[in-house]
């Protein structure tokens, strides 16, 4: 067997998860080859830094007040920072908005165009339906960020293979 | 395969679906510093690990009925957290903010020299630590996803791949790219892994 078809168990057998009937295999290969010993020995390293790395620590006061938010559960309160603490929580609220923001605004455009000749190039201008398209040029974030962020995840995590198979939590954040 | 931490997590669930909050309090509390430190390693920032931690209670608190008790409840739970810690990189990065300055907090600086002095070995393991820091921070998202539930929160192969809902060996070959990645990275910016090893 060649370094090349070692190279993928060195990591397995540095985290003991290789199969024991490919232990003996691996470990005499790495005992000769000094190119698969180092390999062994920096990925060894970076698992050892990496648990090093200091987490900055939370008070016990900082839990109980997020415990507090998180279980008043109700978008008006949460504790520590409401930004990005609500905004999920309003797929509704948000889809609504959009839709009166678009039709506003296509309304708005509209009656601009028809005063003025209107040379804003507004998406809702093609159409007044799509909800999303209006918000192209401004938009407001926490609108513009729902869509996005699942089919920006489908494409980063999920393994396709196994999309399927997937225990998906109703959009609870499970977008793998 | 189940343990007895997660029947306990199962139960736990169980009885807050049957309006009992206290359950969720326990859940809360064993879970409250795996998920910020998840977190962290994403978005390397106090205040924004928390952001992410309590939206990540958050959905847990509104959607555990829909939680499938055939998984391990730490499984879905770190598959949220990892899940919002990648979004918040993913929208941060959008944002009008330099790379640097999102780091600016805790001093993950460009230039590790620049730092107050120390102890020599301290200090080199220090700056090589926030160096991985900073490269992990260049993985992809599912490279970097794999390495920190490995090197950090030290999942096994299988846990991995329960939380990212993906094969074993799709893990294994995302662990290896990510080292591989992390070694060049690091020699990019001058560290010798088996030098510093070495040296210590
Ligand atoms: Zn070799």
């Amino acid at each position: 067997m060649s370094c090349k078809e070692y190279a993928w168990k060195i990591g397995p057998y540095v985290d003991g998860e290789l199969p024991s009937g490919e232990r003996n295999g691996v470990e005499a290969h790495i005992q000769r080859c000094e190119d698969c010993r180092e390999m062994a020995m920096s990925f060894r390293a970076l698992d050892r830094l990496a648990g090093g790395v200091e987490i900055p620590s939370v008070s016990g006061r900082e839990w109980a007040a997020m415990l507090e938010a998180v279980t008043a559960s109700a978008p008006a309160q949460p504790a520590l920072r409401t930004r990005r603490s609500w905004e999920w929580l309003l797929p509704v609220a948000s889809a609504a908005a959009l839709l009166l923001l678009s039709l506003f605004i296509g309304k708005t455009f509209f009656e601009g165009q028809q005063r003025a000749g209107g040379d804003v190039p507004l998406a809702g201008q093609e159409s007044g339906v799509s909800g999303r398209s209006p918000l192209a040029d401004k938009p407001g974030p926490s609108l513009q960020e729902l869509p996005e962020e699942e089919e920006l995840q489908e494409e980063s995590v999920v393994d396709p293979r196994r999309a399927d198979s997937r225990n998906d939590p109703a959009g609870q954040g499970s977008d793998f | 395969m189940r343990d007895a931490s997660d029947d306990e997590d199962i139960r736990k669930v169980e009885e807050f679906l049957r309006g009992d909050s206290k359950a969720f309090e326990f859940l809360f509390d064993k879970y409250h510093d795996k998920v910020y430190s998840i977190a962290y390693r994403f978005v390397r920032n106090r205040e924004d690990a928390l952001d992410v931690a309590q939206e990540v209670f958050l959905r847990v608190h509104l959607g555990l009925g829909s939680f499938k008790s055939g998984s391990r409840f730490f499984t879905w739970l770190y598959r949220i957290a990892v899940n919002r810690a990648i979004d918040f990189t993913r929208r941060r990065k959008v944002l009008p903010i330099s790379g640097s300055e999102s780091f600016d907090l805790e001093n993950w600086a460009e230039d590790p020299g620049r730092r107050t002095p120390s102890p020599l070995e301290v200090a080199q393991e220090r700056e090589i630590e926030e160096r991985l820091a900073e490269a992990v921070s260049r993985l992809s998202p599912k490279h970097r996803a794999v390495f920190v539930l490995h090197a950090s929160e030290n999942l096994s192969y299988k846990e991995i791949a329960e939380v990212l809902d993906c094969n074993i060996g799709t893990v294994m070959s995302r662990l290896f790219y990510a080292r591989k990645k992390l070694q060049e990275i690091l020699a990019g910016f001058g560290f010798d892994l088996l030098g510093t090893q070495k040296g210590r």
